[in-house]
């Protein structure tokens, strides 16, 4: 397999690899160097990526295992990851204007969840993915996925009411 | 859709219980109407998942960056020691050939003697060697005797 071919199958993934390891990772240049260094990793297997009858689903769940090494070596050294710690009040400020806002304020909720939780909300509500291949992805079995997935949304959904105050019934 | 079906389907969203294109029938909804502000917080958690994925990768992919580079600095190393070695060379067959003695006179007089010198050494040679050859006048004599006469 040549250079060529290997990005062609590269190309449409690693977005959603990038997307991952960004909500995994939190910070962007972590989450770049990830890409880059899970991207080298499967070119330099590259003469077994024919055993994998889903390619996609097996590169994403490098990234899932390649970001939690990463998660996890980082607590080992006491080196929390510190990004994206936002202002509550500076929020609070402009809170009903702009969708940018908004999504910065689920972005902080999501990265408060588990990361499983974490994972599944990524692969299902924005990578789409159906519950088979996020089994293949997280070796989680389908009903284990449905369940962590509805306390994800049902937590977002929480937060967001809590800062909000809308009255909800 | 109605508000009532609306809640039921946000329901089954809410307990992973939606397919695939349910979910992206809610966010194509929720992305292009005005709902009720009961729903407001869905609004949003569905305008994150698609703003979401329009994050891109933008940087360049690369495969076996470093032995690559690797390489390139060996054959950096290379050429420079190939174009040291044939400097240090060129320099010492000068070095080599100026420290060869070959008896250059740097005084002109003092060359010009020598050369008259080496000159007259050679006439002298050819000279000699012509006295050796005056016994070859006889034949001319001879000869002359009988054709001239």
């Amino acid at each position: 397999m040549n250079h060529h071919t290997f990005l062609s199958l590269i190309d449409p993934v690693q977005d959603k690899m990038y997307r991952l390891a960004l909500r995994l990772l939190i910070s962007k240049e972590a989450a770049e160097d990830a890409t880059q260094e899970v991207i080298l990793k499967i070119w330099n297997r590259k003469s077994k990526i024919k055993d994998y009858a889903n390619l996609e689903a097996f590169m994403i769940s490098i990234t899932k295992n390649y970001c939690l090494d990463q998660l996890k070596a980082k607590k080992n050294n006491n080196l929390r990851i510190t990004h994206n710690n936002y202002d509550n009040k500076e929020l609070s400020v402009h809170r009903q204007t702009e969708l940018h806002d908004e999504i910065q304020q689920i972005e902080r909720i999501v990265a408060t969840l588990p990361e499983q939780q974490k994972i599944v909300f990524q692969l299902r509500d924005i990578e789409e993915y159906d519950y088979n291949e996020i089994a293949e992805i997280t070796k989680m079995k389908e009903p284990a996925i449905r369940v962590t997935l509805s306390r994800a949304r049902k937590k977002i959904k929480e937060e967001l009411l809590k800062t909000h105050h809308y009255g909800i019934k | 859709m109605e508000l009532n079906d609306l809640r039921l389907i946000l329901d089954k969203y809410e307990n992973g219980k939606t397919s695939v294109q349910e979910e992206r029938e809610l966010k194509a909804y929720f992305n292009s109407h005005e709902v009720p502000q009961e729903f407001e917080a869905y609004k949003q958690i569905f305008s994150f998942s698609s703003e979401s994925k329009k994050i891109g990768y933008s940087k360049e992919v690369q495969l076996s960056a470093r032995p690559n580079k690797k390489w390139a600095f060996a054959g950096i190393a290379a050429s420079i020691l190939i174009i040291m070695s044939f400097l240090f060379f060129n320099d010492s067959s000068n070095l080599s050939l100026k420290k060869q003695n070959l008896g250059t006179i740097e005084d002109p007089e003092q060359a010009y003697l020598k050369t008259k010198e080496t000159l007259k050494m050679v006439a002298e040679v050819f000279s000699d060697g012509r006295k050796d050859l005056e016994y070859l006048n006889e034949f001319n004599k001879t000869k002359n005797k009988f054709i001239n006469e």
